[in-house]
């Protein structure tokens, strides 16, 4: 201790001896005096504590530590925090929830609602709810349903590639959860924060990439409880033409009670399973993807002018074997509602397309029974039979489809009747009893279709919709 | 502190309990200060009286936007200085001499030895009375030289000036008797 300090301490240690009631005296005197002088006054109480409050440096600063303490404790809790790229994945792959998927290719835009189920199942509707699909993103199953005509259908892999209209629409959906999905945190770029819609948000930027696309995602997720906000997905696919699609997912909505029986990949009761006896394990082996294109080659054959080529290539079809449709001609593979989900430009372009199919298949089947009508007079019955039932079931394949457009359905239905009046005709030359009784019972079930599309025809010609 | 800052409040709103809270717990203190002022522990009585009845009778109009102990210990240098002008020349004490009754109070007994306390009584009294007023405000009421200044109506240096003749005066004392 310095002399200083100690010389201050001596000072600050003096103290006066006094008798034992002089305080106590001193206090009585002054406490009476107080006493005496006491104005106990509401109004002078408060403006007495106003003043002190507005006077006390004390309490002055005192209070702005309290205000600064508060303003930490809300800025850490509400304002000032950040997230990290694994809570915002964790809510996107854990939670039930559901958001707007914008889907930008060109000028063209198409707008869906989607759902996601926790554990990776994601169900998107299209249109009027015609038609959803749902995604098992873990084994990249999907199931198409038509709500319209109760069909279900399993599609696998990229097969969306070779659809068109509403499927090819419902099929990419799940191209950009498939992306967040296998995302995964440690590569993403920390893009800072932003505000959207009035939301502290922070963006993360990622890429995916998978053996057919390159997807780079941008996230922004809420600052304060991860939950994303917006996520754009611009995808490009790998091989050429390298097509770029733009996925834009927003107003995500937390969804506490959701139908687990909507992300199911059983087809709902009632309906038809189309295409597939069921989800197909190996469809390759029980397709003859080889048939449906003989046919294809035909029509295209046929647009060339090379009539007898594609009759040829017809004739060698196997009608036995299942056939499948993925693409052209468009008569046999979309259907009606798929056509309607279209923009209107590509929808009359289609409809254009489809009706000089019909016009195609009319005359392919004309050609038929042309050159049948000469092997027939030529007592060539065999051959004549064999180009009679090409036509036929030319015409049951454009009515094998029940959601098909009308056209092609009375297209296939006139192809039907000619070819059967022509078979009829054939069998009573040939005698063949056994085939005439079938071929009776199958013009009266094409008569009964005949009606029934008529029937629908008027219907929807009172309801406006695209085929009027 | 902040127990004065609220002793000031309820005094304000006229507790009574709050002027007899600051009245234990600075009587003392003040106590030492007028006799050490005055040299006279009787004054010393009179000063702490004067002082605290008119504490008490400003109920009402008191205003302190400043340190409690610091104001009490101004008022007393007040009062103090007061009583000294109104003294009569010549006056001889017969009773009641300061340095007499000093005693170490609790919380020092085991820094300070009773005879140092009184030998800085003794060269307290013998000081002139601006500078033995400037080291017990600075010392004992935590004054700053500042407050001080204007207390004296002197400059700042002036102040520190009458601090340091002081603690120079105490050292020398305290520190010869301890050599010797």
């Amino acid at each position: 201790m310095s002399s200083r300090d100690y010389i201050e301490k001596c000072v600050k240690s003096l103290r006066l001896s006094r008798d034992a009631d002089m305080h106590s005296r001193i206090l009585e005197d002054v406490l009476h005096v107080h006493a005496e002088t006491r104005v106990v006054r509401s109004a002078h109480r408060y403006a007495a504590v106003r003043r002190f409050i507005m006077t006390s440096w004390t309490l002055k600063i005192g209070g702005l530590g309290a205000i600064f303490v508060v303003a930490v404790v809300l800025f850490a809790q509400f304002g000032g925090g950040t997230t990290a790229l694994a809570e915002v994945l964790e809510h996107i792959q854990q939670d039930n929830y559901s958001f707007t998927l914008t889907i930008r290719s060109g000028q063209a835009r198409s707008v869906l609602r989607g759902r996601v189920y926790s554990g990776g199942r994601v169900r998107f509707d299209a249109g009027a709810g015609d038609s959803s699909t749902v995604v098992d993103l873990q084994s990249r199953r999907r199931l198409l349903l038509s709500h319209r005509s109760k069909t279900a259908r399993y599609v696998e892999g990229t097969e969306e590639l070779t659809h068109t209209g509403s499927d090819r629409l419902l099929l990419l959906c799940s191209q950009p959860m498939e992306s967040l999905w296998h995302l995964c945190d440690g590569t993403e770029d920390d893009l800072g924060q932003e505000t959207i819609a009035g939301v502290k948000v922070q963006g993360f930027l990622a890429v995916h990439e998978d053996e057919y696309f390159r997807n780079e995602i941008t996230l922004w997720a809420a600052s304060r409880s991860g939950w994303p906000v917006r996520v754009e997905i611009a995808s490009t696919a790998l091989k050429p033409p390298k097509d770029r699609l733009d996925f834009i997912l927003e107003d995500f909505v937390m969804e506490s009670k959701l139908d687990e029986r909507l992300f199911s990949l059983e087809p709902p009761s009632g309906y038809v399973l189309s295409g597939q006896a069921g989800p197909p394990e190996n469809p390759s082996e029980e397709e003859n993807p080889d048939e449906a294109g003989k046919i294809a080659e035909a029509f295209r054959l046929w647009a060339q002018e090379r009539n007898d080529e594609a009759l040829d290539s017809l004739l060698s079809v196997d009608w036995d074997r299942p056939m499948v449709f993925a693409d052209e001609p468009y008569l046999f593979s979309l259907t009606e509602q798929a056509v309607a989900s279209l923009q209107p430009t590509d929808r009359d372009r289609l409809v254009a397309v489809i009706l000089n199919e019909c016009n195609q298949l009319r005359k392919i089947c004309f050609a038929l029974v042309d050159r049948a009508k000469e092997a027939q007079s030529a007592q060539d019955y065999a051959n004549a039979e064999t180009c009679l039932t090409t036509a036929l079931h030319l015409g049951e394949l454009a009515n094998r489809n029940p959601g098909a457009m009308l056209i092609p359905q009375m297209t296939g239905i006139a192809a039907r009747k000619l070819s059967l009046v022509q078979l009829k005709s054939l069998y009573e030359e040939m005698n063949a009893t056994e085939k005439l009784v079938d071929t009776e019972l199958k013009t009266q079930q094409v008569d009964a279709e005949h009606q029934a599309l008529a029937q629908k025809a008027r219907e929807l010609g009172n309801t406006p919709g695209p085929t009027q | 502190m902040l127990e004065d800052e609220l002793l000031k409040l309820r005094f304000l709103c006229g507790s009574s309990n709050a002027l007899a809270r600051i009245y234990r717990k600075y009587a003392d203190q003040l106590l030492a200060l007028a006799g050490a002022l005055l040299s006279d522990a009787n004054e010393a009585e009179d000063v702490l009286h004067d002082v605290f009845l008119k504490l008490a009778r400003s109920n009402g109009t008191f205003r302190l936007t400043g340190n409690l102990k610091s104001y009490l210990a101004t008022c007393v240098a007040n009062r103090a200085r007061d009583l000294r002008r109104q003294r009569k020349p010549g006056r001889t004490q017969t009773d009641g001499l300061w340095a007499d009754r000093v005693i170490v109070a609790e919380p020092f007994e085991v820094l300070v030895s009773a005879e140092d306390a009184r030998g800085a009584a003794r060269v307290l009294t013998e000081l002139p009375y601006e500078q033995r007023e400037a080291v017990l405000l600075h010392v004992t009421a935590g004054l700053k030289f500042r407050e001080i200044a204007t207390m004296q109506g002197v400059s700042l240096r002036t102040a520190q000036g009458r601090y340091r003749y002081a603690m120079d005066k105490l050292r020398s004392v305290l520190v010869e008797r301890d050599d010797s």
